[in-house]
């Protein structure tokens, strides 16, 4: 019963935080409307008892990614921007057919999905061994590999940008 | 009607509710407190008396001090963004008190014990800084917003140095709960085989709160008061109260994590059991007072950095020691299996 009420004053803000995050037309409202957003996203994985992705989101989305949005938001000139948002509407016919497929893509999975199994919690998969132990068990046996491309990729971005800004300099 | 007083007592105390309230009244009374001893201890360390005027050599300085900040007019700059002008003391404040909600204070003493507790207070600490950066954005002000961008660096770059200093305790209790790390500390403190660990999270939480000698964000003879230099009267306030929390909550953090939470010293020895004698909740505070006295005595003798020591000092010192840390421990844990 509270998890419900808890499901649906969540789905309700996400929803509600994004749509007025996209409409804004101040950068900064926009970011704390996303914070809002991270939030509640954060909330809907308590809810579904993975507690540790939960912290994961707030340290790395709100206290790490969010800051350093807000950072560049602060030291660029908005006004210099305003040419850009004219060209944007040139783009609209493409928006609207990449957002169509990526909606079809979603409802797609998400029939097949629902329909092979029932909806389970991360709870129900851990019977009293607690929500970091068993994702780093996970991450570092079974998914080992994957793990290691996606740092792989992480270090290479992090080379590229240092070898941009470099060049700068 | 005296044993339904218990009852409602009793049950007030499952659902956490009295501890609540108990742990946020201490906290926002420790406040002007906190504030009076920093003027007290710094006075005496320069061979002044500090406050002695209102109560008991000047006890009820920080009071007075409150009541003024209450009473004073709430003034907003024209070129604010009022909205977020209002907000930003608040998304201060909030975070520095909610962290305490994981903290054990004693074995039988603590609002809640989770399984990603350190997690949840590197998190909540996260979050903090957007109070200080919104801040100094929107007051509108160059000082302001020069105090909230070097306030945003400084605190990116050592909220690393302060996760990768806490993960060496991690690794010697395998859990995220701090009850359960206090709990591993029982025979003995983490302090010893953590020392280094210890001195990058000590340097790095002075910088974390902005205190001296890393209080570049406010640095009051470059900058005026830095971020919430247009703040006044109640809004300063909560930046103050927010400040001195913040201090409370990462001593409260080394205490547990290093100094072994309620447990007293010595475990090891025999001479020192009647120690376990004394409740484990004037160990806790005892140390995290220690701390924050330390912290005022750094304020008393150390100058202010300049920015690219800073930098320097976080990026270049403090992260490798602690990455060097995590490993030393991985590698001493996995020999003595």
């Amino acid at each position: 019963m509270f998890s419900t009420l808890f499901f649906y004053y969540l789905f309700i803000m996400i929803l509600a935080s994004a749509v007025m995050m996209i409409t804004r037309r101040h950068m900064v409202h926009a970011v704390l409307y996303m914070l809002l957003l991270f939030f509640h996203i954060a909330g809907l994985y308590v809810l579904l008892e993975a507690e540790f992705l939960a912290a994961a989101q707030l340290i790395v989305y709100a206290g790490a990614i969010l800051v350093l949005y807000l950072f560049v938001i602060m030291l660029v000139n908005i006004k210099q921007l305003a040419p850009l948002r004219q060209q944007l509407f040139g783009h609209f016919p493409f928006a609207l057919v990449s957002v169509g497929l990526l909606c079809m893509g979603v409802v797609g999975v998400l029939l097949r999905e629902t329909a092979l199994k029932a909806p389970s919690t991360a709870g129900e998969a851990m019977a009293g061994v607690s929500n970091p132990e068993l994702l780093g068990k996970a991450l570092f046996t079974t998914y080992l590999f994957p793990f290691e491309v996606a740092s792989l990729i992480l270090l290479v971005a992090l080379v590229g940008a240092v070898l941009i800004a470099s060049r700068k300099i | 009607m005296g044993e339904q007083l218990m009852v409602l007592v009793k049950l007030l105390w499952q659902y956490s509710v009295l501890q609540i309230v108990i742990v946020m009244s201490f906290t926002l009374m420790m406040v002007p407190l906190l504030t009076w001893a920093e003027r007290k201890v710094i006075g005496h360390m320069q061979v002044r008396m500090g406050p002695m005027r209102v109560g008991f050599h000047g006890i009820l300085q920080g009071i007075a001090d409150g009541i003024k900040l209450l009473l004073k007019e709430n003034i907003i700059p024209a070129g604010a963004d009022r909205p977020i002008f209002i907000l930003a003391p608040i998304l201060s404040l909030v975070p520095a008190l909610i962290a305490f909600s994981v903290i054990p204070f004693d074995s039988w003493f603590y609002i809640t014990d989770i399984n990603i507790a350190v997690l949840y207070v590197l998190a909540i600490a996260s979050v903090g800084t957007y109070g200080i950066i919104l801040a100094g954005w929107a007051s509108n002000s160059s000082y302001a917003l020069l105090g909230a961008l070097r306030s945003a660096a400084q605190v990116i770059s050592y909220e690393l140095a302060i996760g990768m200093a806490l993960v060496g305790p991690l690794m010697m209790a395998g859990t995220l709960s701090l009850v359960g790390i206090t709990k591993a500390q029982a025979q003995g403190w983490f302090l010893p085989y953590q020392i280094v660990g210890f001195v990058v999270y000590y340097i790095a939480m002075l910088a974390e709160t902005n205190r001296a000698p890393f209080d570049l964000p406010e640095a009051e003879t470059e900058l005026v008061a830095g971020f919430h230099v247009e703040y006044s009267g109640m809004r300063f306030a909560f930046f103050f109260i927010a400040e001195y929390a913040n201090m409370m909550v990462v001593t409260a953090m080394a205490t547990v994590m290093f100094l072994g939470g309620w447990n007293p010293p010595f475990q090891g020895f025999e001479a020192a059991h009647f120690l376990q004698k004394i409740p484990g909740i004037f160990w806790f505070f005892g140390k995290m007072f220690f701390l924050l006295f330390t912290f005022l005595w750094v304020r008393a003798t150390f100058p202010r950095f300049r920015y690219d020591q800073l930098m320097k000092l976080g990026w270049k010192v403090l992260i490798p020691l602690a990455l060097a840390n995590i490993v030393m421990t991985g590698v001493i844990l996995a020999i003595r299996g």
